[in-house]
């Protein structure tokens, strides 16, 4: 009985707790930006969804409370993550948030898989923290200060001023670096979709919230990491390859988790990729829009099975390629000049003539055309908020680097848009095969993991 | 070591091997219609205690609930001391010790030795305290998830429209993971296996070494290691006969037993492993033990039980309800709303073995005969969903999709979290072309079935079938209605009602001396077991007073029987909607006088039976072979769940990833899972589902039943291999049937 009583009231605790963490960073904070209100709302949503979720969800399974414990001890950390005003604080919440994290990934100790992929992420992370760690000591060098006004106030001269400190470029990289393994990069990703062994609740605050982490260090520090084109152009690079690897990966996985995992290891890459263009605005805008689309798609994984077996596709013809692309290219050349950013509306516009050639002819063609026009007045829309919230950062243009990136998407799209004719063709089949695998980096992260801190398959722990 | 080179003999003997092995393997159904399935299915054919010390050592996992459970049972006194010397007599034949509890506790501690067949894979762990049988398993899972994938993913598999070992052979050839994992050389052996399953099967089994009598145990325990698998191709084969595909599978799994060889020292296909044995006499005992005190309490009270009125006067509405066991609790609520309400219990699909679209609503062990549509199309995705799918699907505009679709699944959230109603599923018009022929067979047919009286029907007659009502739920067919093949009942129950009110089939059965009275009207309802609601379908027919007076009746039924699950059927956060038929554990077979004054609380099928009116005892005869068999399937499904989860059951919802949209991995892959999760048996503290094989009482001559019996050789293998109980009623005599086929007289 008693033990009933505890437990209802940590459900209590947990569902009031998000509350709690909002008044008192309205009434704690007297420097909050746009930046932290964005980020404290989504934050709030997100906890209060998943507490109240859990609360049926995780109903009679006797780790609930401490289920409770950890879930609101993770929330906490990311509160004061999303609130620090200050990089020594950040650092410290960043691996706060990882160390309750770790506790909830392995919620189900006497699951081997859930033990390994729980270590793996345990190990990378902490490489990761070494690298933030590296970047807190090169900043407090060069600027003699972990406070972020005085910080970035700092970072403008500097930009203004030319000459950049090999300090200040060292510490942006290790930053960028930091954030992509908080954010699965590849080839770091491989923990991420292994984390199913872990009640649906964690994966969705997980894929919708605390995989962010990597993009708002990056948005957050975006005045000191836009100081350095080295940087920039590798959060480009690996992002753009993470985007495009987890996606094609993505679409050869049977089953409803994995398949959303891989997802977010490409979603989160193209947030990279909008970081490494400069445009932190849209980064935010994917932040948010992807954690809503996230959590719900979790949260609701058991509802697939009601939907209606797929259909038949047909591959369009070069004709109906054409047709599509060249109304798409025509609308982005001639905007050009407006687009903050030519890379991210080249792949917004190639979105777009994917509608168009895959919406056949006559009336539904013109039903495309209507559905192009409506996304992309909802999208440009919602492109402007984000830019009132983050200001996007102009950075210098690396065409070669530029034109490699839209490329890749384009043969993607073009690629795909032909499998049903290809998929039967020899070399389609082995590629297949390999992305089924994840190109083996799973396999691979947990033979190193194992030979580092090793499962017993046999181990039982206290539960 | 080619094909060629083994004698005839050894092809034969294999062959034969590899077909009992197949056949030792239950049908695993998919999601869309998760049908109750006895997961003993192919064992009946030997006695229950020889079937669990064969799963103990083909399945390394126990049959019966740990020793733990039956003492506590003890304890609390829930098995009684004479049921123990009984059971103990039963099953020794020896004279039971005297203080027969305290021996069993005493006992019950005692551990016993099995030897457990082997894969190659087990073998090398055993020793080595490795992962490869897991490594395996989610390696077979991997390609047969692809291969079977329904929805799920948008690239395809290649060849798989291709033999399953045929798309297995080529992908296996190519993929590297085995060999980053540490399994060397296993491309290189499965390029080398021929082409055909069968002479793969008999090449792996020359180089595994194994020959003879061994050889059908080993091949049990190779599906059972990949038993969900091995399940679902039992299904396709019984779905499109022909393919093999469970003799395939075996080929595949044989294969990276093969490639194991190399490094499974010491593995001996005849040597087993020694651990102790899930299967103890004294866990038997009490286990038979604790069924015979269900059985001895549920006699007592049937015998006792009071007639009920005399049927003379004509019933004010007589409804017609599923056997399945939450059935029994709503019927007594209605029956208690006013004098002249009978209820009846029957089959959930009333006889009415249709085709719906392309899914059977009739039970699994008979075929659809009649062809039902619905007369409005399939709506079809909305130009917007269209845009979003095809958008979110692609690998390259995923990406500014969800910066622009993203922020409305804010929105999504928020009325998941209001638990706002699911769209309604609405009653689409039903269209069937049936010759009169056959509607007025039908009708008559059930009408007999029903154990009813035509003439004396009354005014208004509530064809009821169930369904239930989930959300986010994957497991929500399974709590449905088995009858009508794992689907809501409420296609069956309107058909049904159509064809009963159609006035030619009417007049031909006046012509044939079935009169119903002209003013009888029946109207078909679907009882939504997660809210306890009645809704009714085409009642137009009823005159608004009728209607009023029915709606009222059904509306203080459900009052009754509580509102809670209204909650439960929209949250999607619920992983216990309902009980289903957890607590099931007797059957029977009877006019309802026998059971209308008892609360039965939900544990037993109910089927009304009157032997007086069947002189020929077909109607028997149907009931035993039929119904009764669903109810032991339904009944083994929770029993196998309950007591060996992690083989027979789907393990934790909260972990649950749904594969290929037709089936469940628990985490990360793994099997497939078969079975009930453990939320459906389990609250958290207590089991709901208390393990006993299902009570069969049926109110008939024993000589009748011994006829059926002898007709029936599959239900007379059931009860004599002790996979059910059954007892016959004969006023307040009671006979429980021996295995060895006599009747004993149970105490009264």
């Amino acid at each position: 009985m008693q033990n009933t009583a505890t437990r209802q009231q940590r459900r209590a605790a947990a569902e009031i707790f998000p509350l709690l963490c909002v008044a008192g960073a309205v009434a704690a904070t007297p420097f909050r930006d746009r930046l932290t209100d964005v980020l404290l709302l989504l934050s709030t949503v997100l906890f209060a969804v998943i507490c109240r979720y859990s609360r049926r969800y995780l109903d009679g399974d006797p780790g609930q409370g401490r289920f409770y414990g950890w879930l609101c001890a993770t929330g906490s950390c990311v509160f004061a993550l999303i609130l620090a005003q200050n990089l020594l604080l950040f650092a410290l919440a960043w691996l706060a948030t990882s160390l309750s994290l770790h506790q909830l990934l392995q919620f189900y100790p006497d699951r081997p898989g859930a033990l390994l992929a729980a270590r793996k992420k345990f190990l990378i992370s902490r490489l990761g923290d070494c690298a933030l760690a590296g970047a807190l000591i090169l900043t407090y060098r060069v600027f003699g200060t972990w406070d972020f006004a005085t910080l970035f106030a700092a970072a403008g001269k500097l930009r203004a001023g030319g000459e950049i400190p090999a300090g200040v470029s060292l510490a942006a990289c290790l930053l960028a670096f930091a954030a992509m393994l908080k954010s699965a990069q590849f080839p770091f990703h491989s923990w991420l979709p292994d984390t199913m062994e872990t009640p649906t609740p964690v994966s969705a605050l997980m894929h919708a919230g605390i995989i962010n982490a990597g993009g708002i260090l990056v948005i957050r520090l975006s005045p000191i990491v836009s100081l350095s084109p080295l940087a920039l152009a590798a959060l480009a690079a690996v992002g753009a390859f993470t985007a495009l690897f987890g996606s094609v990966v993505a679409l050869t996985q049977a089953s409803v988790k994995r398949c959303l995992a891989f997802s977010t290891v490409a979603q989160m890459g193209f947030m990279m990729l909008e970081c490494g263009l400069g445009a932190f605005h849209l980064a935010l805008l994917h932040l948010v829009a992807h954690s809503l689309y996230k959590a719900y798609s979790f949260l609701s994984s058991g509802s697939v099975v009601a939907t209606e077996p797929a259909r038949a596709e047909r591959a369009p013809g070069a004709a109906a390629l054409i047709a599509g692309l060249s109304p798409a290219a025509l609308v982005w050349l001639a905007n050009m000049e407006r687009f903050h950013e030519p890379v991210l509306s080249g792949i917004f516009f190639l979105g777009l003539a994917q509608l168009l050639w895959g919406a056949g002819r006559g009336w539904r063609a013109l039903t495309g055309v209507l559905t192009g026009a409506c996304i992309a007045v909802l999208y440009f829309g919602l492109e402007a908020a984000a830019a009132a919230v983050v200001a996007p950062v102009h950075v210098p243009q690396n065409q070669l680097l530029e034109g490699a990136i839209l490329a890749a998407f384009l043969v993607t799209a073009v690629v795909q848009s032909q499998l049903p004719r290809i998929r039967q063709k020899e070399a389609a089949g082995t590629f297949y095969i390999h992305a089924r695998n994840g190109f083996y980096f799973n396999t691979l992260a947990n033979r190193v993991t194992m030979a580092l801190w090793p499962v017993r398959h046999t181990e039982r722990s206290f539960l | 070591m080619t094909i060629e080179s083994l004698p005839e003999l050894a092809n034969e003997m294999i062959n034969t091997a590899v077909d009992a092995a197949c056949k030792r393997i239950p049908p695993l159904w998919p999601l869309q219609s998760f049908v109750a399935v006895n997961p003993f299915l192919g064992l009946t054919d030997r006695t229950f205690p020889e079937a669990a010390r064969l799963i103990d050592q083909v399945g390394h996992g126990p049959m019966l609930m740990d020793a733990a459970y039956y003492r506590s049972k003890c304890r609390a006194g829930a098995i009684g001391e004479e049921q123990i010397a009984a059971a103990y007599t039963d099953c020794t034949g020896l004279a039971a010790p005297r203080q027969a509890t305290a021996w069993l506790e005493e006992q019950l501690v005692r551990d016993e030795v099995s030897a457990r067949v082997p894969t190659v894979a087990d073998w090398i762990d055993h020793v080595r305290g490795t992962n490869w049988a897991g490594f395996v398993t989610d390696e077979i899972s991997k390609w047969c998830s692809s291969y079977f994938d329904r929805a799920q993913s948008r690239w395809a598999m290649p060849r798989r429209e291709g033999s399953l070992y045929a798309a297995w052979k080529h992908a296996a050839s190519i993929d590297l993971n085995p060999e980053v994992y540490g399994l060397r050389g296993f491309r290189t052996l499965v390029r080398a296996l021929p082409e055909s399953e069968e002479a793969a099967i008999a090449q792996l089994l020359f180089l595994l070494g194994v020959r003879g009598e061994e050889a059908e145990d080993f091949l049990h325990r190779q599906l059972m290691s990949i038993f969900g698998w091995s399940a679902w191709s039992v299904y396709q084969e019984r779905e499109a006969p022909g393919e093999n595909v469970p003799r395939q599978l075996l080929a595949i799994r044989l294969a990276y037993d093969a490639a194991l060889l190399a490094i499974g020292d010491g593995f001996d296909a005849g040597r087993k492993i020694s651990a102790p044995s899930s299967f103890t006499t004294a866990k038997y005992v009490a286990q038979v033990a604790a069924e015979s005190t269900f059985r001895s309490a549920l006699a007592a009270r049937l015998a006792a039980a009071t007639a009920g009125e005399a049927g003379a006067a004509r019933k004010r509405l007589q409804a017609v309800f599923c056997i399945d066991v939450r059935s029994e609790g709503y019927r007594r609520a209605l029956e208690a709303q006013a004098d002249g309400i009978e209820t009846i219990g029957f089959a959930g699909f009333f006889g009415m073995a249709l085709e719906f679209g392309d899914s059977a609503r009739c039970p699994v062990l008979i075929s659809p005969q009649q062809s039902v549509q619905s007369e409005e199309a399939r709506p079809g995705q909305s130009w917007l969903s269209e845009a979003w799918s095809r958008l979110r699907g692609s690998a390259s505009a995923c990406f500014p999709a969800v910066e622009a679709g993203g922020l409305w699944y804010g929105l999504a959230i928020a009325k998941r979290m209001l638990g706002g109603p699911e769209k309604a599923a609405g009653s689409p018009a039903l269209k069937w072309e049936i010759a009169l022929e056959a509607r007025v067979q039908l009708v008559a047919d059930a009408l007999r079935n029903m154990s009813v009286e035509p003439s004396a029907l009354a005014p208004i007659v509530l064809i009821c079938g169930h369904g239930s009502s989930t959300v986010n739920n994957p497991y929500g067919s399974s709590l449905d209605c088995g009858a009508c093949g794992g689907h809501k009942g409420d296609v069956n129950a309107r058909v049904a009602a159509a064809l009963m009110n159609d006035p030619e089939v009417r007049e031909e059965l006046t012509r044939r001396g079935i009169a119903i009275p002209a003013d009888t009207v029946f109207v078909a309802g679907l009882h939504v077991t997660t809210t306890n609601e009645v809704v009714l379908y085409d009642a137009g027919r009823l005159s608004a007073q009728q209607r009023e007076e029915l709606q009222g009746w059904l509306r203080g039924a459900s009052a009754q029987k509580g509102s809670e699950g209204v909650r439960r059927s929209r949250d999607w956060s619920e992983v216990r909607p309902e009980w289903g038929l957890a607590g099931n554990a007797a059957f029977i077979a009877a006019p309802r006088s026998r059971t209308r004054s008892l609360d039965l609380g939900g544990r037993a099928f109910l089927h009304d039976y009157d032997a007086a009116a069947d002189a020929d005892g077909s109607v028997l005869s149907l009931i035993l072979s039929a119904p009764v068999v669903v109810a032991s399937w339904i009944n083994l499904q929770y029993y196998g769940s309950t007591v060996n989860n992690q083989l027979f059951g789907s393990g934790n919802k909260v972990l649950h990833n749904v594969v290929g949209t037709f089936g469940i991995w628990e985490g990360n892959a793994g099997d497939l899972r078969t079975g009930l999760p453990m939320q459906s048996l389990h609250d958290g503290t207590n089991w709901v589902h208390e393990p006993l094989r299902l009570q069969v009482f049926v109110e008939a001559p024993r000589v009748r039943i011994d006829a059926v019996l002898a007709a029936h050789p599959h239900v007379r293998q059931l009860v004599e291999n002790n996979w059910i109980d059954l007892i016959a009623m004969e006023g307040e005599a009671f006979h429980q049937r021996r295995p060895e086929g006599q009747w004993r007289r149970m105490a009264a």
